[in-house]
Parts: structure tokens; sequence; C-alpha cells
């Protein structure tokens, strides 16, 4: 039981017809996704978030969502798939894919706190508000 | 887009990974 999670996290939790404001947190099993591994598809991840390469309204929520820190303490594994033409950076300058990412497996926010990583950027064609 | 697609599915195919592989995709794309 995750006792401090947010609205968003305690609803993968929530039994039809309880309240969401008398729930004591997020309820999830122990294994929390441990041994499955998670492709996210997006503008790839800032593991470590240094604020200075983040320059985007996504950034911003995604930094004030994940804390700064909220790869660091990941349980599961993190991997880098590139395309043969991508460089090999680990970043992601957008901060989009950092944030949802999180939602995955973040510590705080995540909803499958052992899951694996596996980071894929995709190219966006439209912007999206999370 | 198609180009993703590929290597995730060569990833998930060359660790037989088959049934513990879960993808997202959580940005709309070309």
């Amino acid at each position: 039981m995750q006792q401090d999670a947010r609205d968003e996290l305690k609803i993968f939790s929530q039994a039809r017809g309880a309240r969401l404001s008398a729930l004591p947190g997020y309820a999830y099993d122990a294994r929390g996704g441990q041994g499955i591994t998670v492709y996210v598809m997006d503008t790839r991840i800032n593991p470590d978030h240094p604020v200075s390469t983040l320059n985007s309204q996504f950034a911003l929520v995604s930094v004030r969502l994940t804390h700064l820190q909220e790869f660091r303490n990941m349980q599961g594994s993190l991997r880098w798939l590139y395309l043969p033409t991508e460089p090999h950076i680990k970043s992601d300058a957008v901060g989009h894919g950092t944030c949802t990412t999180s939602k995955v497996v973040g510590p705080a926010f995540g909803v499958a706190k052992s899951a694996n990583i596996v980071v894929v950027k995709i190219q966006p064609v439209v912007k999206c508000l999370i | 887009m198609i180009d993703a697609w590929g290597i995730v599915a060569a990833d998930i195919a060359s660790k037989d990974m088959r049934a513990k592989a879960v993808v997202l995709i959580t940005l709309s794309s070309e």
C-alpha cells in the first residue's frame, strides 16, 4: 500500500462503488510488475532529470510531478533502444516521455513499480497535454 | 514510427519476452 499516492494512482486500486476520497492509498500486488518489460514509445526519458536540458511546457509539468529524482530509485532495469540512424543520447529534450514513464515505474508515481523499462523514441506530430 | 515498431518487435523476439512484454505508445506520432 502506497499511502501517499496521488488520486490518479489510487484509482487503479479503486473498487467498484468505493469513494476515491475514502481510499487510504494505492494498493498493489507486492510483485509490482516484476519480470514484466514495458516498452515506452515516447520522447525518451531523462533519467537524471537535469532542469537545464528541459525546455517546454511538458518539461515543467514533468519536473513538478517527478520532483527531479523519480528514476534514481526505480527498482527494475532500464534499457534504451535506438534506430540505426539515431544518436545514442540518454535524454529527453521535451519531457513528455520522462513524465509518462514515471507513471509506469516511478517509485512515487508508477503503477508497476518493479517493472523493467525499455525506452524507445518516436517523433511527435502534435502536442498533447497531460 | 514503423521503424520504431520494428526495433521493438525485434527486441521482444530476440529475448523471447512475448508473454511478458507490454508496449505503451504514450505520444501521438506520425
